[in-house]
């Protein structure tokens, strides 16, 4: 599990800095830039959590106390994204493409240090307003009868929707899923010692 | 997902000064977050680059370089910023002839703004101009058939292309106009009749069925 985070960290900084014409081809089309390069940062991201040290974990921890701080940035980065024109921007700028990179990037590692922190009830919260607001924008760039952004056709427009509903819905599958077994894992720990 | 290392358990034995750290840390992340969300979309306005280009032009109207076009009739003019520059406002479309779609809507509205202007001195001092961006196939007999197709009056709308391609991408920066391949061997691009003085200012946009507030709008900048 481990290797593969890290080879998702290499392929996603390779995309962002050293393959431009692979990041090129990712950007030309909606659908990837949304649905492949982002995950795909974010994972890049979540996987450069893993290698942090306990001594700096503990000094993250006191900040983001039952894991608001980073679930918060999270959820701010993935909303700021979707906006079609900050996503314009980020193709029309350099400087606004290395922020996106280097946001979602760390907005994954912050996900996974503050899902450690994190009650479950906390999680829910967090997790199912990502997934509704991900669905949500899904669903307008679908059904708005204008072309939202500028470097992108309203049929790719459309796509990226479709794309962006689906991956809600896996992502919140997935949560349920990983809470679940987690949950299953501390009662079957717990019970011996009853 | 519910590992919780020692640090975290340490935290939570402090329970204030952790709330106190969070709460700190939470501020200036809302703070960079609505920064962000705000300056982006102008304080909520526009969400899209098209509304953002609008409130832009509006609140600070961007100058448009000189440059030289080459006309349907083969001439070349400088709409704008010379010495040699009419003193005219115009009402500005980018195009390019082979578009079946959205220019072809433009120079439909065009050709009614041509229909509805007179020959008092204010509307002596508009003019129409229609510039293609598709430098490599619009050569002077197409756009004079563009031309034709609407009736322009060569002394009234111009139809252009610019010399060079370094040209085209700075008006087209400039103006905050985007084109790209629509897959179909043609163009994609935000279409709106644009309004500009003579000495270059860009200083408003109109969707493009909305011709009547576009001449409107530059009569009241032509008096």
């Amino acid at each position: 599990m481990k290797r593969l985070s890290n080879v998702l960290l290499w392929i996603a900084a390779a995309l962002s800095v050293g393959v431009p014409a692979l990041r090129e081809w990712l950007e030309l089309s909606m659908a990837r830039h949304m649905l492949i390069e982002f995950p795909l940062l974010l994972a890049a991201g979540a996987a450069a959590a893993a290698s942090i040290t306990p001594r700096m974990h503990a000094r993250v921890a006191p900040f983001d106390y039952l894991g608001l701080t980073g679930l918060t940035w999270f959820s701010l980065t993935l909303a700021y994204w979707m906006i079609p024109a900050a996503l314009d921007a980020a193709l029309a700028h350099g400087a606004l493409a290395v922020t996106k990179y280097a946001s979602l990037l760390a907005a994954g590692c912050a996900l996974r240090i503050s899902l450690a922190h994190a009650p479950i009830a906390m999680q829910a919260f967090f997790i199912g307003n990502c997934v509704w607001m991900t669905a949500t924008v899904g669903l307008l760039y679908q059904e708005l009868p204008q072309q939202l952004c500028l470097f992108y056709l309203q049929d790719a427009q459309v796509r990226a929707g479709e794309g962006l509903v689906g991956v809600a819905v896996i992502g919140g599958v997935v949560w349920c899923v990983a809470a679940l077994r987690a949950n299953t894992t501390r009662h079957a720990q717990a019970t011996p010692g009853r | 997902m519910e590992r919780r290392c020692g640090a975290d358990a340490a935290a939570l034995t402090d329970r204030p000064r952790a709330w106190l750290a969070t709460g700190a840390a939470l501020l200036v992340l809302l703070a960079i977050g609505a920064a962000a969300i705000w300056y982006t979309t102008v304080g909520l306005h526009a969400w899209t680059s098209e509304s953002l280009r609008r409130v832009r032009v509006l609140a600070q109207p961007p100058l448009l370089s000189p440059l030289p076009l080459l006309t349907q009739d083969g001439t070349v003019v400088a709409a704008w910023g010379t010495a040699d520059a009419l003193p005219r406002v115009h009402l500005v479309s980018f195009i390019y002839t082979g578009c079946l779609t959205l220019c072809l809507a433009t120079g439909n509205e065009l050709a009614q703004i041509q229909r509805e202007l007179g020959s008092d001195a204010a509307d002596a001092r508009i003019a129409l101009l229609s510039i293609s961006f598709d430098i490599a196939r619009d050569t002077p007999r197409e756009l004079q058939q563009y031309a034709r197709r609407f009736h322009a009056d060569p002394a009234r709308w111009r139809i252009a292309v610019p010399r060079d391609g370094d040209a085209l991408q700075r008006l087209l920066r400039e103006a905050g106009v985007v084109v790209i391949d629509d897959g179909l061997g043609g163009f994609a691009h935000n279409a709106a009749i644009a309004v500009v003085t003579s000495s270059g200012r860009l200083i408003g946009l109109f969707d493009y069925d909305r011709h009547r507030e576009a001449l409107a709008f530059a009569r009241a900048a032509a008096s």
